[in-house]
């Protein structure tokens, strides 16, 4: 591992920086917090639950900085070896300081990784230092104890409506390229000159290289998103060339290429700075969710049943901001009567893939299934005693166009800047938008959580609750 | 009446076979006779298996895997084979302020005498610093920036009324109360094209804004 990587939802945040700052702006205050933690490729993901917020006698109220008294070390000391969770230790600088750690800090961090090993044993221990200045502006570092090592937390994820990033104080950044604030003169003429180096900070992964997914990669490099992934283990071929941005005519002679090293050389060519990591291998590939996990924000681009679950269930375990698209389009050889877009917005406390009803159950078990077991399905669906679709409902074939699939997603590159840059962002989590219907045809409905559905007690979780899938 | 076997076993080193397999935990961690666990062990001396003593820790009994712990506890404490025990520092600190007093301890190692003021609002002051051209001692107060170490140090202050005034560089500016003194504070930007480096929170602090309130100091109008 590299780094660490914090995420927390926006509701508890709040409530955590209120107690931060309850003694603000000269002194300090702490809380222990339970935390999920994943390994991603290269980054510890750490998920902040629930706060174990101090009470009467728990904290010496005499200094200015923090003092934990035996109490409350020992008490959560016992109650995390009964739970799954890490624990973690965050405290508030007084207002507007830097969150450097201090010497006593170093002290601090070494004892409790020592002490609570013995309690949690193998699980993480994280420190976490916040302040806050007169204006609402957050400053953040921490730290991780993890297998033996020091990780340096690289950025706090407020995940929420009105989420951001704040950059850890002591982790270096890479430097911005010379010409991003040229490249987007235009951008940043509407949005500001620092969402430039938000967007050239973020890291994105697209799962899905077809019509959507390579439209969508395309806007992103133009955008000068620093870190792209991209999730799609197919080759190209001729019927794709309508829709796959990076597709030339070179590739249809000799070796098949796959879909993702052609957006990899389509990103090199426009703008080489950025980095592109391509995984030719399927989402369920346990690399794949590595990346996954670590990304700032997910796309799913995929009509799979498989790609929606996954997609839908790691925005909740993890606290990932995701979005999903997905095209249809209807009518009969005489005439289109509709180009559908839908536009879904996934993350934690919002309604997961279920909630929506948006599971085919029967082709995901299809998605699901061995070879060997499709084999023996599509044999048994041959039998003409069957009734039809029981044992096998055939591969699905989506008929679709390239302008559709480009116009869905400049649609959802267009929301992506807004959340990334904090400027604007999607009205609802669910829009649908027939382009033959226009003024009758938009359709932006939220969705709530269904009352006893299993994503609700699934947000953070990380890997400490069983996947979906 | 003993018998062969038990006289040969007395007295031969043979250990009864409880005392032998003597191990405790102290915070889940075991400890047994290699690492000092007798049947009898005082409170400091559980505490020291850990690192800690009776006077920076707290020292209980953990019954079981029940999470429940008993009342503190001192003296002398029976152990038994699986004993838990937990030894907890008695107080965990942390904090931000603690990078001043470090800097400021480098002054005083150094017979520098400063002072740290924390309310209302946190100041340094420099005692006794010597002006050269009047030949005498002043107090020199500085503010601890919102943000530090990451904003500067900036400024510097005399007390109001003091000859000092007249004879540094730099715009008067307000008067501030602190430590029961009024002083006035002047536009002194050492880190600022003012003749010392940029500011540099890795490099710079109070213990080296000391050196740029000295030459305020020397170079007199």
């Amino acid at each position: 591992m590299k780094n660490a990587k914090v995420r927390i939802t926006k509701e508890r945040a709040d409530i955590l920086l209120e107690h931060l700052c309850s003694r603000y702006p000269y002194e300090e205050a702490a809380t222990f917090f339970e935390c999920g933690w994943s390994e991603g490729s290269e980054s510890l993901i750490v998920t902040v639950n629930d706060l174990m917020l101090p009470k009467a006698g728990d904290m010496d109220s005499k200094m200015s900085g923090v003092g934990l008294n035996e109490q409350y070390s020992l008490r959560c000391a016992l109650e995390f070896e009964q739970k799954k969770w890490a624990i973690g230790l965050v405290h508030s600088h007084p207002e507007g300081s830097a969150t450097y750690p201090s010497s006593i800090d170093d002290d601090m961090d070494q004892y409790y990784s020592e002490y609570f090993s013995g309690f949690t044993k193998d699980r993480p221990y994280v420190s976490l230092i916040l302040s806050k200045d007169k204006r609402g502006k957050i400053r953040f570092s921490g730290r991780v104890f993890y297998k033996g090592q020091w990780l340096l937390c690289a950025h706090l994820q407020i995940v929420g409506d009105d989420g951001f990033i704040v950059r850890a104080d002591n982790v270096k950044l890479k430097p911005l390229p010379l010409d991003l604030e040229k490249r987007l003169e235009r951008l940043t003429g509407v949005l500001g000159k620092r969402s430039a180096e938000k967007l050239w900070r973020s890291n994105i992964v697209i799962v899905g290289a077809g019509g959507t997914g390579s439209a969508l990669f395309h806007s992103f490099v133009r955008s000068c998103v620093g870190r792209i992934v991209i999730i799609d283990p197919d080759f190209g071929s001729e019927s794709n060339t309508e829709r796959v941005h990076g597709f030339y005519e070179e590739d249809l002679r000799g070796e098949p290429v796959r879909k993702v090293d052609m957006l990899k050389r389509l990103a090199a060519k426009i703008n080489p700075n950025i980095e592109v990591v391509a995984l030719p291998i399927d989402v369920r590939d346990p690399l794949a969710l590595k990346y996954l996990i670590e990304a700032d924000i997910v796309f799913g681009c995929t009509d799979s049943q498989v790609g929606k679950v996954l997609i839908s269930d790691h925005s909740i375990r993890h606290l990932i901001p995701s979005f999903h698209v997905n095209v249809a389009m209807e009518g009969n050889e005489d005439q289109l009567v509709s180009e559908i877009i839908h536009l879904i917005k996934y993350g934690p406390q919002q309604a997961c893939v279920y909630c929506r009803e948006l599971v085919d159950a029967q082709k995901l078990s299809q998605e699901l299934m061995s070879p060997e077991e499709k084999l023996q399905r599509q044999l048994a669906e041959q039998n003409q005693n069957a009734t039809h679709g029981a044992y096998w409902i055939g591969d699905p074939v989506i008929h679709t166009m390239g302008s559709l699939t480009t116009a869905a997603s400049e649609l959802v590159a267009n929301y992506a800047i807004g959340q990334i840059t904090g400027l604007y962002k999607m009205p609802e989590d669910f829009l649908e938008i027939d382009l033959l219907k226009i003024q009758n045809g938009a359709v932006c409905v939220p969705m709530k959580r269904r009352a006893h559905c299993m994503c609700k007690e699934r947000d953070g979780v990380a890997s400490q609750g069983e996947p979906w899938l | 009446m003993m018998t062969g076997t038990e006289t040969i076993k007395q007295g031969q080193g043979h250990e009864p076979e409880k005392e032998k397999n003597l191990f405790i935990f102290v915070n889940r961690q075991k400890f047994d006779r290699t690492n000092g666990v007798k049947e009898v062990m005082t409170v400091d001396e559980i505490a020291r298996l850990v690192g800690l003593t009776a006077d920076t820790a707290v020292v209980r009994r953990i019954h079981g895997n029940s999470g429940n712990s008993s009342d503190v506890l001192s003296g002398e404490q029976t152990t038994k084979p699986g004993d838990q025990f937990s030894v907890t520092r008695k107080r965990v600190e942390g904090g931000c302020e603690e990078r001043i007093l470090k800097e400021l301890s480098v002054l005083t190692e150094g017979f520098q005498e400063v002072e740290f003021v924390k309310t209302p609002r946190p100041h340094v002051i420099y005692k006794n610093l010597f002006v050269p051209c009047l030949q005498q001692k002043v107090d020199v107060i500085v503010a601890v920036p919102n943000g530090y170490p990451s904003a500067m140090i900036d400024r510097a202050g005399l007390i109001e009324g003091s000859a000092t005034m007249s004879k540094v560089k730099g715009q008067p500016q307000e008067i501030i109360q602190i430590a029961g003194r009024s002083w006035r504070m002047f536009s002194y930007h050492p880190h600022t094209n003012g003749g010392g480096l940029p500011w540099n929170p890795s490099i710079h602090g109070f213990h080296t804004y000391l050196y740029e309130v000295l030459s305020w100091l020397e170079v007199t109008k």
